[in-house]
This record gives structure tokens, sequence and C-alpha cells, in this order.
């Protein structure tokens, strides 16, 4: 391969591995902006997104790719039902574990959540076992630029690679249009931008927040049925290490600002697609999160972000 | 003697236990000993985490770190000089401690002004470097072009780790397969380590250390250098888990990346927070429970689940693995911890207890005694009259003192100047900037232009730490006390920067140093019986009653030994009584100590009351300057108060009547 | 309409309000007044549900507050312009404007309220696009009365609106509040701008360390010294 067609090549997997990596970023920006809470849990969520999606097409009697009537009718239902589970999944664990902590120190909800990472990740290794599962190659895989243009080029250039995009461009549109057009949108907004005031409007604050969990759960849960077709498999541990990832591309974008987390998931895919294409896969992980040190310690109001004094 | 016996109990414990499972051929001396490593590193963690109050998510770094500095120092493998010799263990596994605690500076470093969760988040991401370092660093090629200078470099031993490591040699004794020297090596180390850890908890840096973890602000201006205080906390946390990490590597004669991943911070981290974060033998405790768990209680519930499964006919049940459920267990012993105790990790919002009601019962709450002239102690007499330039110029003296926050101009060019042994009031009204001029002057805020010059030398860009050892101290209008620390505690903190001692001299209590942690106790308590708290020394601050916060705070500054005291109203929430016998105490300090004070007030009885002088700010600019009197009648501030044009309006209506 | 009986409010061990008693009918301006720490902003946050007290009771139209959330005192009929403005900053100015309206029920009549705002506010239709953060002092101040009268409040609170501002556009809006309360709105106005307040008010509280020390008509208040004594610690 010439130089800029593996350069073209790592670009296509970078946007691909930031659309996912934006989806789970979005789940921490919002969360931490409503409440200044880093949901450890979030990447499980994810992962359990994957586990769960898969759980529904083997319901419904999916098991090979899908045929084109499939692919509208039942895809669009497998993300609902995938989308709602994690949803419903974000909002228990708030209600159970979180909400009892709204006023204690800091801290202790962060110690929470590493307690239901853990949990959850259990629950995953109990459900499919240590070993990677074979996620059916349900989304077809066509070649386009030797298939549909008849190029001949070493750049891989996939009907999946357009699934990521064509499902996650909507969903952060959606996601736009909801926070900044709609009154339940605005309201979380308020919520985050204060609390005490917010509550004066009459916006009801626990509500907002459950909300909020409830998005960032749906959102989790399409990147991992996504992540799910595209490569074709999953573990119970890959929570941990995507949502480190994506926690580091929502602190770079500006935790708290949502264009911010899109565009660090963005920043977080090309780097990694480039670290393991340049340097070395082994390094990637050592490089990522020298780059989430080197913010948190620097600017840790990220690239988008605003600075937040402390009172005295 | 009940603390001693609790120790002794538990030590004659662990001596006789290899004997008793040799009688009984249970076999577990092997899992033990592995299980007391990760007690000890518990306690080292312990130190951070529960004494500092530093969320490490990473520490298995250390552990990393400890247990390949003693296995690359003393192998073969990559030929170390120093394998093979009857002194390298016992040599490498100081070398190991060091290796750790300089790495605990390493990583503490960045953390020093990032706050709680992001300082956790950042020892996390270094738990997960230093493992994927460990794992590359065992083939290392750089090319550059075609040229390679490094090719297959090994530094680490990579992904097959170390092997084999070097044993611990003591004539007569064989560190080989039977487990009891083992063993015995590291419960002799543990109950070193623990010894340390117990006089460093009660010594001057064990209290500088749960200081920051109440309050880091507050320690700040209360002498406590915050920056070293949280790196010696990283690092001694280390240096014990280079202990435990070296042992480790022996024992196991071969070590591997793997054994040092994030589950092992979080399965620590359990220990701490389940023992009580702080409590030695709560950590201990908690160690043994977990240990205990994993290894011994889920095995022992599957077969007993599998034997109810065959019993009662449930294929389910006859094939359960509770072992695999550890991961889940442990999580959910963290949520139950959290939500049951959340407290028990020590941060600024405190839940507060609930207070007597004084309107119901006037007589029965007495008022504090009132501080007397001959209950002044006399070395605080001495202290705070000695010193200081010439006894005519101000103490302090401010010029232009401008402070921006962004667009908005808090401070504007104010002047003010406190003549020595003079109480001035600084009054305005909302959002005038009293409390911003007070965070200037501390060293909690940076200024924007302007001097500040304290008995004759400058003050600018100083530390609050600093600030507060040439000699202002400062209450909080909110009050920061240390929360869970007794009332002599809190006032000892006040000590710091005027106790030298170090941290060997602290550990091994060298005589000078006993001589100055007893003189330190007893000026303590003299200042709590000064300022009317003489019997409530052992209370916890946090369930003194408000007006003795109050007072405590107040003592707690005296004890910094100041020459200028800043009082950011002091009387906030007091009833008229105890209002009163504050506005004694103040006098009394003017009066007996030359002490310089000044007072921010919303109380203007008080202020009019006492003050000397009074400074008027409104809106970050000084409109007035002058005695009580001058400044109740001065128009300026009538209208900063009152509102423009109110005593024409005054006048006005009268004459219209 | 309100009603603050033997009102005890705590933040954690400090007694804020010692037995505060105060009254406000249906149709008039009343104002509280006093000097800082005093009192005045926790007697408002008690009402609005922000604080509980831990003594005394709160009513409003017969319904007891001090047992409610916030969200849903403000649903009855109170809405305040707070301390500090407290302008969504991130939020336009029509955004701040839509969310004050946000526990209302009757949709279709939010629309002209907008109007009415504008009318009073005519500063704010220039800037109605513009985030809330960016507008001057005075501009946030006139969006903060605008957001609570898009409530339509029957109780507008009101927590030193005068703070900040200049002379003339302290003018301004307190002429507001008297077209507001003309058109209908009972208003409880704190305020430590004691001749302002003074002015515009029907009657008039003075607090002192957490209760009313005085309480007369504002214009006797006006004429006499003991404001001035109150306020600037003269015995």
């Amino acid at each position: 391969m010439e130089w800029w067609e593996v350069l073209v090549q790592q670009t296509i997997n970078g946007l691909t591995r930031g659309a996912v990596f934006a989806l789970i970023a979005l789940g921490y920006t919002m969360v931490y902006g409503i409440i200044e809470l880093i949901n450890f849990a979030h990447g499980d969520v994810f992962m359990l997104g994957l586990f769960i999606s898969l759980f529904w097409f083997t319901l419904l009697g999916v098991t090979k790719t899908l045929t084109a009537w499939q692919l509208v009718t039942l895809l669009p239902l497998v993300f609902a039902l995938t989308m709602l589970s994690t949803a419903a999944l974000n909002v228990a664990i708030d209600r159970a574990a979180y909400r009892p902590l709204r006023r204690s120190p800091r801290l202790a909800p962060l110690i929470t959540a590493i307690g239901v990472s853990f949990m959850l990740e259990n629950i995953a290794l109990l459900w499919q076992g240590p070993a990677p599962i074979a996620y059916p190659d349900v989304f077809p895989s066509v070649d386009i630029l030797r298939e549909w243009f008849g190029v001949d080029s070493a750049i891989f250039l996939t009907t999946k690679d357009l699934l990521v995009v064509g499902a996650t461009l909507p969903l952060m549109l959606a996601l736009h249009y909801f926070v900044t057009r709609t009154t339940w949108g605005k309201a979380m907004r308020a919520t985050a931008q204060d609390r005490e005031t917010a509550a004066a409007m009459g916006i009801n604050v626990e509500r907002t927040i459950l909300l909020t969990f409830f998005l960032g759960g749906a959102l989790a849960g399409a990147a991992g049925l996504i992540q799910g077709m595209y490569y074709n498999i999953g573990q119970w541990w890959m929570g941990y290490q995507a949502g480190l990832r994506a926690f580091t591309a929502a602190v770079i974008g500006g935790i708290g600002n949502m264009p911010g987390a899109a565009l660090g998931g963005l920043a977080i895919g090309f780097l990694s697609a480039w670290s393991d294409q340049y340097i070395s896969a082994r390094w990637t992980n050592a490089i990522v999160f020298s780059i989430l040190i080197l913010v948190l310690v620097f600017r840790p109001h990220g690239l988008l972000g605003e600075r937040t004094p402390e009172k005295v | 003697m009940r603390r001693a016996s609790g120790w002794t109990a538990l030590a004659a414990a662990l001596v006789l236990y290899p004997f008793v499972d040799r009688a009984l051929g249970l076999h577990t001396i092997h899992a033990v000993s592995d299980g007391m490593v990760y007690v000890l590193l518990a306690l080292g963690l312990n130190i951070v985490v529960g004494y500092a109050g530093l969320l490490d998510l990473g520490y298995a770094a250390f552990f990393a770190i400890g247990a390949y500095a003693m296995a690359l120092l003393n192998s073969p493998l990559l030929g170390s000089p120093l394998y093979g010799h009857a002194w390298s263990f016992w040599l490498c596994i100081w070398a190991a401690a060091a290796v750790s605690a300089l790495l605990g500076v390493v990583i503490g470093a960045p953390t020093l002004r990032v706050r709680g969760d992001y300082l956790a988040i950042i020892t996390l991401g270094f738990g997960e470097i230093i493992p994927v370092a460990i794992r590359n660093l065992g083939d290392i090629t750089v090319e550059i072009g075609g040229w390679r200078p490094i090719e297959r470099l090994n530094l680490t031993g990579g992904e097959n780790g170390v092997n084999p490591v070097g044993r611990p040699y003591l004539p007569g004794v064989s560190f080989e397969t039977d487990p009891a020297p083992w063993y015995f090596l590291i419960l002799v180390i543990g109950a070193l380590s623990v010894w340390a850890m117990s006089r460093l908890q009660d010594s001057r840096l064990g209290r500088a250390w749960m200081a920051i973890r109440e309050d880091e602000t507050a320690a700040d201006c209360t002498g406590v250098n915050p920056i070293s205080t949280k790196l010696l906390a990283f690092a001694l946390g280390a240096w014990f888990s280079g202990f435990a990490g070296s042992v480790y590597a022996a024992k196991l004669q071969a070590i591997t990346p793997g054994a040092f991943e994030f589950q092992v911070s979080i399965m620590l981290l359990c220990m701490v927070v389940l023992g009580g974060t702080g409590s030695l033998k709560g950590v201990i405790l908690g160690g043994m429970l977990i240990t205990v768990f994993d290894r011994v209680l889920l095995s022992q519930t599957t077969f007993f689940v599998r034997w109810v499964g065959r019993t009662i006919g449930i294929p389910a049940l006859t094939t359960a693995d509770l072992t695999l459920w550890r991961w889940f267990f442990f999580g959910l012993g963290l949520v139950l911890v959290m939500l049951v105790r959340p407290q028990g990790l020590a941060g600024r919002r405190v839940r507060p207890i609930a207070v007597v009601d004084d309107v119901d019962q006037p007589t029965v709450q007495e008022a504090a005694p009132a501080a007397r002239a001959e209950s002044i102690p006399p070395w605080l007499r001495e202290r705070v009259q000695r010193g200081g330039g010439p006894e005519s110029a101000p103490i302090l003296e401010v010029r232009g003192l401008t402070k921006r926050f962004g667009g908005v101009i808090a401070l504007n060019g104010v002047d003010l100047s406190i003549p020595r042994g003079a109480i001035v009031g600084l009054i305005g009204p909302n959002g005038a900037g009293k409390t911003t001029f007070f965070n200037v002057v501390t060293g909690l805020l940076r200024l924007d232009g302007g001097r500040i010059t304290f008995d004759g030398a400058s003050v600018v860009g100083l530390r609050p730490n600093a600030i507060v050892a040439r000699g202002i101290a400062r209450t909080f209008q909110s009050i920061r006390l240390f929360p869970h620390l007794t009332a002599l505690d809190n006032v000892l903190v006040g000590q710091h920067c005027r106790l030298t001692a170090t941290v060997t001299g602290g550990m091994f209590r060298t005589p000078a140093v006993v001589a100055e942690e007893a003189r330190a106790r007893a000026r303590a308590r003299e200042l709590l019986a000064f300022v009317g708290l003489g019997g409530k020394g052992a209370d916890l601050a946090r369930n003194l009653a408000y007006g003795d916060q109050r007072r405590l705070e107040i003592a707690r500054a005296l004890a910094t030994e100041p020459r200028l005291l800043l009082l950011d109203e002091p009387s906030a929430g007091m009833n008229p009584r105890e209002t009163e016998t504050l506005t004694e105490l103040i006098g009394l300090l003017r009066r007996e100590l030359a002490l310089s004070v000044l007072l921010i007030e919303h109380h203007m009885e008080v202020v009019m009351g006492i003050s000397d002088r009074i400074t008027v700010l409104d809106y970050g600019t000084r409109i007035a300057e002058g005695g009580p009197q001058e400044i109740q009648r001065h128009p300026r501030v009538i209208e900063a108060y009152l509102g423009t044009g109110y005593e024409d309006e005054l006048a006005a209506r009268r004459g219209a009547r | 309409m309100l009603e603050l009986a033997d009102v005890h409010t705590y933040y954690g061990n400090i007694r804020a309000l010692r037995g505060l008693s105060l009254a406000v009918q249906a149709g008039e301006i009343v104002t509280l007044i006093g000097a800082n720490g005093a009192g005045k902003t926790t007697t408002l946050r008690t009402i609005l549900g922000t604080v509980r007290p831990r003594r005394g009771r709160v009513s409003f139209n017969g319904h007891r507050l001090d047992t409610l959330t916030t969200d849903r005192i403000v649903r009855l009929g109170i809405a305040q312009s707070p301390e500090g403005r407290r302008i969504f900053p991130r939020m336009t100015v029509l955004e701040n404007l839509e969310l004050g309206a946000f526990a209302r029920r009757d949709r279709a009549a939010i629309a002209p309220d907008f109007e009415r705002v504008f009318t009073l506010f005519p500063r704010l239709r220039e800037r109605v696009a513009q985030q809330g953060g960016t507008l001057s002092g005075g501009e946030q101040q006139m969006l903060a009365i605008g957001r609570a009268l898009m409530a339509r409040p029957t109780l507008l609170l009101l927590d030193e609106p005068s703070m900040g501002l200049s002379p003339i556009l302290v003018d301004t809006i307190f002429q507001v509040l008297r077209d507001i309360n003309r058109q209908g709105t009972t208003i409880l106005l704190v305020e430590q701008n004691a001749r302002m307040a003074l002015r515009v008010a029907h009657r008039g509280y003075v607090i002192q360390t957490g209760r009313i020390v005085v309480q007369d008509a504002a214009a006797e208040l006006l004429r006499s010294d003991l404001v001035r004594k109150t306020y600037l610690g003269e015995k």
C-alpha cells in the first residue's frame, strides 16, 4: 500500500472508531455535566449494549446476514429494543446506586460507580463466558470501491463503514435537536448550568437527571449494537477500555460540553487508529492515557469547556 | 492498655497460626502468606487514601514497581551484579522500596493541583500505563529510516516476566518450598510496617495528612504545606508497597505484568474502604476478611451449593462456581459500603449534627466561660509580642490592591493600613469584595496589582502556608474546621508550622521530638482553656455546638502564633450572649497580647463597638476610612448601605410633615 | 396571601432565621430590608423550599409550603428573580424566558406573555438571540424579572434587584415593578437599598439577625431614623 492509501485507510478507521467513541462520550459528558459524576460504569453499559443486542437478534431469529427487507424492518426494531434496554439499565443504576449519594462528598459516588462497573462486568462474564463471543455477520459487508465503483484499490471501504456513519450521525443530530429545541432538553441544559434556579423554574431536578441517564444509556446501547455489527466480536472486559478511551474523549472536548464530546470522540478515534498503525497497538493504551493525564493536569476544561474556579 | 491488648491478641494469633495449621493439617500457610502481602499493600494504600484522603485508583503500579525492582536487581535475567550474594535480598528490598517511593513522587506530582475525582482518574491512568510499559519494554526496537540504533532491547522481561528471582538468605533458614519461613518473614515486615505507620499517624506529619484530607484549603491557611504533605503521602504509601512487592517477587520466584492490573488496585481499595479509611486495625481486619472471602469462602460455598444441588436435585446448582462471582461481590461490597457509610471518605460536605435549641432552654445553655487575662498562656504572650519592625510602623500595609475576575473588577486599588496592636474593621454591602480582600492577603488568590507589606516585608506571591508561617492567621466565614478530628487535634494542626519534627524523627520518636510534641500538646490544651473549651479537647469538631466551633477556629488560628489575625464574620449565627463573649475575647487579645486584628463583620454593633478604625468597601473600592462615629455619619457610607439620596429623602419627608 | 409564622431556619448548625413572622396581602408590594447577613435571602429561600425550616409554618393561599419541593411550590404561582440574577449563562434570552414558563399548563397563553415582557423591557427584544452570560448586569436583571413574569405568578419574589446597577437603571426597574403590581401581581421585595425599596413598597419589614425588628407602612419607615440605626449599628 502506498503511504497515502494507508493514511486514507487509517482515516476511515479513525472515523468509524471515533463515531462509536463519540456516542459513548456523550453519555459521560451529559451525566458529568448534570451531577458532576464520572460514571465509571458507563463503558460497561456500552458492552452490555452489544450483548443485549445479540440477545434481541437471537430472539428475533436473526443468525445470518439480514436481507434488504429485514434491514429496513428488523434492524430499526433491534436498535430501538437495545437502546431501550440499556436506557432502562442506566436509569436503574442511577436510582439504586447514585441517587442516594447526591449530597455526599464527590468521591463516594465515584467509588460506587467502580463497584457497579465490576458487577456489570462479572454479570457479562457469567452470561457469555470469558472467551470472545461471535457476533453473527448481521450487516452485509460490501466492498464499495470495488463492487459499486469498480475501483481496484488497496483501500477498504465497506457498507459497514457507511452503517457506522449512517447510524451515529442521525443519533447525534437527534440528540442535538432534543437538547437545543425541546422543552425537556432545555430543562436538562438548565439543570446542568444552575440546579437551584432550574428548580425555581418548576423543573423537577431528579426527573431531569433520570432523563439524562436514560439518553446516555440509550446512546451507549446504540454504540454497542454498532460495534457488534461492525467488528463481529465482543468480550466481557471491552467496556473498561472503551469506557476509558471515551472518557478521555469527553475530557478532551471539555467535560459537560456535548459538541465537545463528539469532537473528542473523533479525536480519540483518529488518535488510536494512527497510533495502532504508526507506532504499535501495544502502546496505544499508554498513549491515550498519557493524553488523558496531560489534559486533566494542564487543561482540565478541555477544548470547548469553561473554567470553573473553586469558591472559597 | 486497652489499645495494646487488641494488638497483642492479634500478634499472638498470627504467630501461633502456622503451628495450628501444621497441627490441623490445613495447608493454608501459602495462601495466608499471599494474603498478608495484599494486606500490607492495603496498609500502604491506607496512607494515601485513608490518612491523606487522596483516592488512588492505580496503586497496583507501585506494587508492580516494587516487585520489578526487586526482580530486576536480584535476578540473573538481565545480569544484575547484585544477584547471588547472601545480602542480595536484604539490600534489594530497601532499594525496591526507595524506587517505589520515587515513583510515588513522580505519580503524585501531576495530581497536586487537581481535585479529587480527577486525581483518582490520573492515578488510574498511571496504573494502566505502567503495566503497558512493563509489557512492552521487554522488546524495544527503535527504527529511524533504515537505521536501528536499538534492537530488541530487554528492560523488563516483557510479557514473559522475570524469573528466577533471588531468595532471601538467613543462616539456618531455608527459603524454599516450606511456607513457614516466608510466612514469618512477611509477618515481621508487616509488623514493622504497622509499627511505622502507627507512629506516623500520631505524628506531626500524620496530623498534616488528616488536615489535608478534611479540608485542604483550610489546612493550607493553617500553615500546612499541601504540596510536600501530599507528596510525602504518595512516597511513603508507595514505600511499603515496595516491601510488599519485593517479598512477593522473591516468594513467587517469577513475576509477570499480568499480576498488576486494575482489579488488584480495586481489591486493595475494597480492603481500605471496608476497614474504615484511616484505621490500621480496620484495614488489617478488612484485608483479612476479603482475603478469606476471596480464597476460602467462595470456594467453600461453591462446594456447599453444589452439594445442595445434588441433594435437592437442581441441576443448575451442581455446576455452580461461585469463585467466578468474586468481582461481582467486590463491586457489590463497594456499593454497599458507600451507600451505608458515604462519609467514610471525608470531604467538605459533612452531615450536620442536631443542635440544641436554645430558644426553649435559655437558662440551661451555659454561656462559655469568658476568657480572662490570667488564662492567656505565657508562651503565647511572648511569641506574639516578639519580633517585627518598629512600634510605629503599621503591621500590615496594603497599597493599590487590585483583583480582577475575568472582566469584573473585584478590588479596585484598595488601600488599607493596620497599625500595630489595633483592631480594624472591614465593612461594606454585599459583594463589596471583603472576603476577596482576605483571600488575596492570605495568598489564596493572586493579586493583579498593588503591594502587600507585612511587618516590613512583602508577602505577595507567597503560598498561604508560608504566609501563616510569617505570622498572619485567619478564620473563615463559614466555619472550616477539620470535622473528623478532635478539638485538640484541630488546634495541634495550628502548631504545625511552628514544629520542626521530621518524618524520621516522628517515626523513631527521638527525645527532641517527644519533648516538642509534649510541649505542643500542653500549649494546645492551654489555648482550648483560654477560649473556653477547656474540657472538650477530645470531642470531635463536628459534634461541638456552633458557638464552640467558632471559638475552636480562633484557638486554631492562635496556635499558629500569629501577629495579625484576620477574622471573617466571627459572630455570624451567634446569639447576643455569645456575640458579647466573642467581642470580649477579641478585645482581650488586643489588650493583653497587642495582637493586631482585621475584622470583617456584618454585625454593626460588634464592629462599631470594638474597632479602632474602620474601612468601608463598596464594589471593590474604598469609599471611607475612619473611626466608628465618623463612619456611621459618613454620607457615602449611608448611601452605599441604604441607597443613594437616603438622607435627603429622609430630610425631605420629615420636612414635609 | 403569603404568611410566615415563627419560622426557624438552620444552615447546618447556624440558625439563620429566629422566629421570623411576616405576611403579604394580595395586591401589595411588601419589602423586606435589612443589613447583610440578616437573613433576607434565607427568608426567600425558605419560602421557595430551597431550605426547609426546622420550625414554623409557611403558607400560601392556604397551602403549606414548608413541606413541598421547590418545583411544586413554584407551580402554585410563585416565581422569583434571585439574588445575583442567576441567568442561565449558556442559553439565549429567549430560552431563558421560555424556561420561565416551564411550569405553566396553559401553553397557548404563553406567546402573548413574551410580548408583555418585551414591552416592559424593550432592550431584551433587541438581544433576544444573545446568550445570557454575555448580557450586562442591568440587562440580566431585566431578563431575570422577565423570566419570572413568564410564569404569570400571583406572587413575585425579588432578591436584591438593584445590586450592581446604576441609579438610572434602578429607577427603571422599580418603575416596572410598580407597573407589574398595578397589573395585578403581588410582590415581595428583598432589598439592601432601603430607600428605593421603601419608596416603591406599601409596607416594609426590617430584619436583623434573623428576626423582624420593625414593621410599618413604608412611608413611615422612610421618615424614621430607626432603619438607618439598624443598618449602621447605632444604639
